[in-house]
Parts: structure tokens; C-alpha cells; sequence
């Protein structure tokens, strides 16, 4: 009789067990069809980021600490061989300030017997980067400003030598940032030396691809890679990378940043566009013929 | 669940570290699994090392909330990764579920058993992970890097299992 009743106190904890199984993996695999970009999980997610910035920010720091360790280390031994490559380098600087004064001085020229508007400053905000969410299923990162410094949703961000991304949500202390190689991102870029216009798509690998490219145009392997500017969120002419070409000629950016060791990033905020004013408005201003 | 471990803890010490200590710990290391090590090679893959207390929850944890629990942290990693939600819910479900499924075999099994079910469970999670990230149109993986993850989960099995006690167990059967 006992070891009926143990028998049927089994077969129940084994219905509860799969009934919960049916029910856990249901739900989850109807959660995953909830939009990524919903703003209620949005707001979510970015209130967590603000949560947890504190945690982020403190354990983050050993690493940061090794990082800066590793990275004197590495200086120390090749001390000579780059205090030769600065001077080298130093010396080609000096000879190209000159020339870019000229320049300067040219474009202003130009712009002035154009009329052109002048391009809206550029505001760097600079950041700390506290979370690495890079994972083989998504490519962002967590930096220690938010909307109390001024950051704002589409801003680009930039690592000490180019482009590495732009920010998607921003929180009251926190913002997280996408970067050029996940999946979603899609950015205007523009390839010199014909200033071909091009979308710079992530693929989750290292090295994003141009898309979107006009027909039959030939592009040349080494080729600078900038921001376009469209949209007016990104500013024009931040360096992204180099073009490069697989074995089956579809042609990728070798970015200018190392995107696995970023310790500090600057957020670029522009001036905010303005709006365009919308059909009706524009029936009712003076002079627009009617 | 409930009743179902091969292995009875007995003191009550013991019994926090089974069914409590794993929770913290997968809470923990959700968290600590976004430092950045600035090294090429852990940015590309992801060891998922909080799998290894869930597979030592499903092994030996003995409280009925315990998959609710779980799938909370997983939902609670998908909504600070960045994921959709329930990505992550999903696949830690499955891999305790999974790993539970195979608890009778696994619990009694020595050290390498154990290895080498956490690596199988862990490559079919991500198999799995690889898979719904193709059949969404806002994710995309490479079939190598999903693989070479759950290759780096099982490599930090060990120094984690020891953590948790796991050989502890063992020297007590």
C-alpha cells in the first residue's frame, strides 16, 4: 500500500514537472516573438542599465586596471621601436598642419562664395565603458553617461581613432551603444576617392559590409571609409575604416577601432536638426502661393 | 521535482548551498559575464558560465520553483544583453530541463560523465540559441562562434564545478 502511495506521489511530481516544463518553454518561446524594439522592454532594458551601472561600473574596474597594466607593459617593451614611429610620424604631422591651414582657410573661402551653412559644431562627451554585451548573438556596449551629460538616441560614437558606433538607448546615468558590427546596425557611409555612397552593415563578425552600393561601381581595395552624414545624426567625415575584398569579391571595412578593447569612448552630439515644416503648415505661410 | 535527487542532503548548510548558492551565483556571473577582458578571443564568444550552476541545479536542486526561478534569470539576462526577451528565458529552460531529463544518469556519473553531459547539453542549448537566431529577421550567428562558445563553456566546467561543490558530492557517494 506504502509503496503504492510513494508510486502515485511520484507519477504526480512527474506530471507537475512536465506540466511546468510545457508551460516554461511555451511562455519563453512566446516571449520571443515580442519585438525587440518595444518600448515598454526598451525602457526596461535601459532602466536596468541604469540599475545595475553602479554593480557594472565596480566590477569592471579589476579589468579596466589589468588592461591598463597589460597595455604599459606592452609599451615598455616596444618603447624604442615607437618612439621612433612617433618621431616619424610627429614629423609628417607638422608637415601636414601647414598644408591644412591652407586648406582651411581655402574651404572657408569656398563656403563663404557658396553661401553655404556653416556645419553645426561638434560636442564631444566623453565615456567610460562599464558592460561588454558582445556575444555571438549581439554587439553592444554599456557606457557610464546618459541624459544627465547631454547623450542623446542616434548619437555617434567614436574610440580614439574612428567610428565604432552609435548610441540606441539612453538612460538617466547609462547608455547603451550599438556598434558597427551587430546585425541591426546600418550606417550612410561614403567611400572615397568618388565619394561613392554606400550602407556599412553589421554581420555579428568583425568586419561589417557595404551594401546598397550603385551598379557597376569598382571600388579599390584600401579605400577610405567615412561617415556620409545622411540622416544628421552622424556628422559628416568621421573615419570608419579601409575597404578590403573577400575571396568572392564582395567587398568589407576593416574598421579603423579595435572594437574588443574599448575603455573609453566620446559620444558625438551635433546641433539638432530641424524639422522641415509639414504640407498644411507650409499652405499657410506667406507667399506659398496661395 | 521535488524528492527526485539521487542525492539526499542532509545538513541544512548543505541544503542552502544545493538550492540557494546556485541562484546567486548564476545571478552573479549573468552580471560578471559582461566585463570586458579586452581580449579578441572572449569578445567573439560567449562561455555562458552561468549554465554550469544551473546544470548543478538541475542535478541536485530540490525545490519545485527552482525552473520558474531559472527562467527569470534567463529573462533577466535577455533584458540586460540587449536580446529579444526570451531568448535567453528559453534556452536556460531548455538546458535545465534538459540536464534534469538526463539526472539519474548524470548525478551517479563520475567527474568525466558529468563533463561530458554538461558539454553535450551545452552544444545542443547553443545549437538550439543558433538556430532561433537564423529564424529571426534581427539576429544572425555564425555556426562557428555559437559552437566555440559552448566549447568555452565546457572548458570552464571544471574550475566552476569546483566551486560549487560538485566534487564534494562526489566524494560523498
Amino acid at each position: 500500500m506504502a509503496s503504492f502511495k510513494s508510486r502515485r506521489g511520484e507519477l504526480r511530481v512527474i506530471s507537475v514537472s512536465g506540466i511546468t516544463l510545457i508551460c516554461l518553454l511555451f511562455a519563453a518561446i512566446c516571449l520571443i516573438f515580442v519585438s525587440r524594439n518595444d518600448d515598454i522592454i526598451d525602457d526596461m532594458r535601459q532602466f536596468m542599465a541604469d540599475v545595475f551601472s553602479p554593480t557594472y561600473d565596480l566590477i569592471s574596474r579589476p579589468g579596466l586596471e589589468l588592461r591598463k597594466m597589460r597595455n604599459v607593459a606592452t609599451n615598455l617593451v616596444d618603447l624604442q621601436a615607437s618612439y621612433q614611429e612617433l618621431e616619424a610620424e610627429n614629423q609628417r604631422l607638422r608637415e601636414q598642419l601647414g598644408e591644412l591651414g591652407r586648406t582651411r582657410v581655402l574651404l572657408d573661402r569656398y563656403r563663404e562664395l557658396l553661401s553655404l551653412p556653416v556645419e553645426p559644431s561638434l560636442h564631444v562627451i566623453s565615456a567610460r565603458v562599464i558592460a561588454d554585451m558582445q556575444s555571438p548573438f549581439v554587439r553592444t556596449l554599456v557606457a557610464n553617461t546618459g541624459r544627465l551629460a547631454g547623450v542623446k538616441e542616434g548619437q555617434a560614437v567614436t574610440g580614439g581613432n574612428g567610428l565604432i558606433g552609435r548610441i540606441v538607448s539612453v538612460g538617466r546615468v547609462s547608455s547603451r551603444l550599438l556598434l558597427l558590427t551587430d546585425f541591426n546596425s546600418h550606417v550612410p557611409v561614403l567611400i572615397a576617392p568618388n565619394n561613392t555612397r554606400a550602407i556599412l552593415s553589421g554581420n555579428n563578425a568583425d568586419n561589417p559590409v557595404l551594401r546598397f552600393l550603385p551598379k557597376n561601381t569598382v571600388i579599390e581595395e584600401g579605400a577610405q571609409v567615412v561617415t556620409s552624414g545622411d540622416g544628421g545624426q552622424v556628422p559628416i567625415g568621421i573615419p570608419v575604416g579601409v575597404v578590403r575584398v573577400d575571396d568572392d569579391g564582395r567587398p568589407f571595412v576593416d574598421l579603423q577601432e579595435d572594437l574588443h578593447n574599448l575603455s573609453y569612448v566620446r559620444i558625438i552630439s551635433t546641433r539638432d536638426i530641424e524639422q522641415p515644416p509639414r504640407e498644411t503648415d507650409a499652405r499657410t505661410l506667406p507667399g506659398s502661393g496661395r | 521535482m521535488s524528492g527526485q535527487s539521487p542525492t539526499a542532503v542532509q545538513t541544512p548548510g548543505q541544503r542552502v548551498l544545493v538550492n540557494v548558492l546556485p541562484l546567486f551565483l548564476i545571478f552573479f556571473l549573468i552580471l560578471t559575464g559582461h566585463v570586458s577582458s579586452g581580449f579578441e578571443l572572449t569578445a567573439h564568444f560567449d562561455p555562458a558560465l552561468f549554465l554550469v550552476p544551473v546544470f548543478f541545479l538541475a542535478l541536485y536542486g530540490q525545490r519545485t520553483a527552482t525552473p520558474v526561478i531559472i527562467m527569470l534569470l534567463g529573462l533577466f539576462k535577455d533584458v540586460v544583453d540587449g536580446t529579444p526577451v526570451g531568448f535567453w528565458g528559453f534556452l536556460i529552460t531548455f538546458f535545465f530541463f534538459a540536464a534534469q531529463g538526463q539526472q539519474q544518469v548524470l548525478a551517479r556519473a563520475g567527474l568525466r560523465g558529468r563533463w561530458l553531459g554538461y558539454s553535450g547539453i551545452c552544444s545542443l542549448t547553443f545549437l538550439l540559441g543558433y538556430l532561433i537566431a537564423t529564424v529571426r529577421d534581427d539576429m544572425l550567428s555564425l555556426f562557428w562562434i555559437s559552437m566555440g562558445s559552448a566549447a568555452l563553456s565546457s572548458l570552464w566546467f571544471l574550475p566552476i564545478s569546483l566551486i560549487m561543490g560538485l566534487l564534494i558530492a562526489e566524494e560523498q557517494e
